[in-house]
């Protein structure tokens, strides 16, 4: 049980800490006072750290999803109110640990309305770098598709993937002949990278038209792709790109819990209809707001059968 | 053995925790290729974290390690 990582950062700490994420909240709504309380930036991130740890060793427990839940909604709170970092990928690998702890602690509708107002920084989507074009491209791909404002930012997820397989074959071969000792090292990040690429696409299909490749088993596709990318940063031993690949796995299949195509898949065929109609509402526009995923409390209501598949517009007697 | 890692290094803010340093060479042994960096270390850090360094001096050169590592006799 996770609990004890919990116990561990110790409840006055905890305690400090939401306190102080209120206190910047209020601050920040009423444009008044210092950014910076009794607790600093690099304390909180401390917190942050310990309570996504939480979240991943409680993420694979089968008691632990309340725990992850929490924690995840506290690491979340933090996030959004610490300094985002400078650097273009940095920042972006930020914004994207934010997203992926906000969806994971219910909070996923807060975080798209935050990357809306506050985007990421723009990343090198054509440096010369091959590495540095692919975590950028990954990156941008992910966070779209946590934000989804709309068709355009799930349009332009898949556009991220397909330029990168485009140019792939002229950049790949070049960069690792240059990377001597460490090319071994170098291209199973490279493995691991092409399959959250995959992982994204395969995500981004389904949010948009409720299958894949004419399937329904999104989870499993979603599944090969990362235990596939788990197995290379093991192999060559990328302890970060882990762990954010866990927090991505997990995070990818709550979002197919989430969906509105999974929620109402049992329902009847006129509420398959009706959800391929709110789904495509907005589809080339430029500012249309279509429905992708259902609010938890949504969630729970279909959940606890309050309606019949035999008439989805009238609650159960 | 993890936990209790983890469990020390959380409650004590980060700071309760040991650096570990090993130095690898086919030179002479000399106390100066760590003194530098252990005065360095020591601005640096305060207690309760501390640092271990070590250093090792081998008898093959350097060029033979990756070999050696793979299982060849010396």
């Amino acid at each position: 049980m996770s609990a004890w990582i919990l116990d561990s950062l110790g409840p006055e700490r905890l305690e400090g800490a939401r306190t102080e994420v209120s206190r910047r909240l209020l601050r920040e709504a009423l444009a008044t006072g210092s950014r910076e309380g009794a607790i600093t930036d690099q304390d909180l991130r401390f917190v942050a750290d310990g309570l996504e740890l939480a979240v991943l060793d409680a993420m694979d427990q089968e008691d632990g999803l309340d725990t992850m839940r929490r924690a995840a909604a506290d690491a979340f709170a933090i996030l959004r109110v610490i300094a985002r970092p400078a650097d273009p990928q940095d920042n972006a690998t930020h914004c994207l640990r934010l997203a992926c702890l906000a969806v994971l602690g219910e909070r996923g509708a807060d975080a798209e309305r935050i990357l809306r107002e506050s985007p990421w920084r723009a990343l090198p989507l054509t440096s010369d770098s091959w590495i540095e074009r692919v975590l950028a491209a990954i990156s941008d791909a992910w966070l779209r598709v946590l934000r989804k404002d709309g068709w355009r930012d799930l349009e332009e997820a898949q556009q991220r993937v397909l330029d990168l397989r485009r140019a792939q074959q002229e950049h790949e071969a070049r960069y690792l002949a240059t990377r001597n000792s460490s090319a071994r090292t170098d291209a199973w990040e490279l493995v691991c990278l092409y399959h959250l690429a995959k992982a994204a696409e395969i995500l981004t299909i389904y949010t948009t038209q409720g299958e894949v490749d004419g399937g329904f088993d999104v989870r499993e596709q979603l599944g090969g792709q990362f235990d596939r990318a788990l197995t290379a940063c093991e192999r060559a031993e990328l302890l970060e790109l882990h762990t954010l690949t866990r927090l991505l796995r997990r995070t990818a299949a709550q979002m197919v819990d989430n969906s509105i195509w999974t929620v109402t898949r049992a329902v009847n065929s006129r509420v398959s209809r009706f959800v391929e109609e709110v789904v495509g509402h907005g589809r080339g526009q430029r500012h249309g707001r279509p429905i992708f995923e259902m609010l938890p409390p949504q969630r729970r209501t279909l959940a606890s059968a309050s309606i019949t598949p035999d008439s989805p517009t009238k609650p159960r007697p | 053995m993890y936990q209790e890692a983890v469990t020390h290094y959380l409650a004590s803010g980060g700071k309760l925790m040991v650096l570990f340093g090993v130095l690898i060479r086919d030179t002479a042994p000399t106390d100066k290729d760590l003194q530098s960096r252990s005065a360095a270390l020591a601005r640096s850090i305060d207690a309760p974290t501390t640092a271990v360094l070590q250093a090792w001096y081998l008898p093959e050169p350097i060029d033979r390690w990756p070999r050696l590592a793979m299982g060849a006799s010396p």
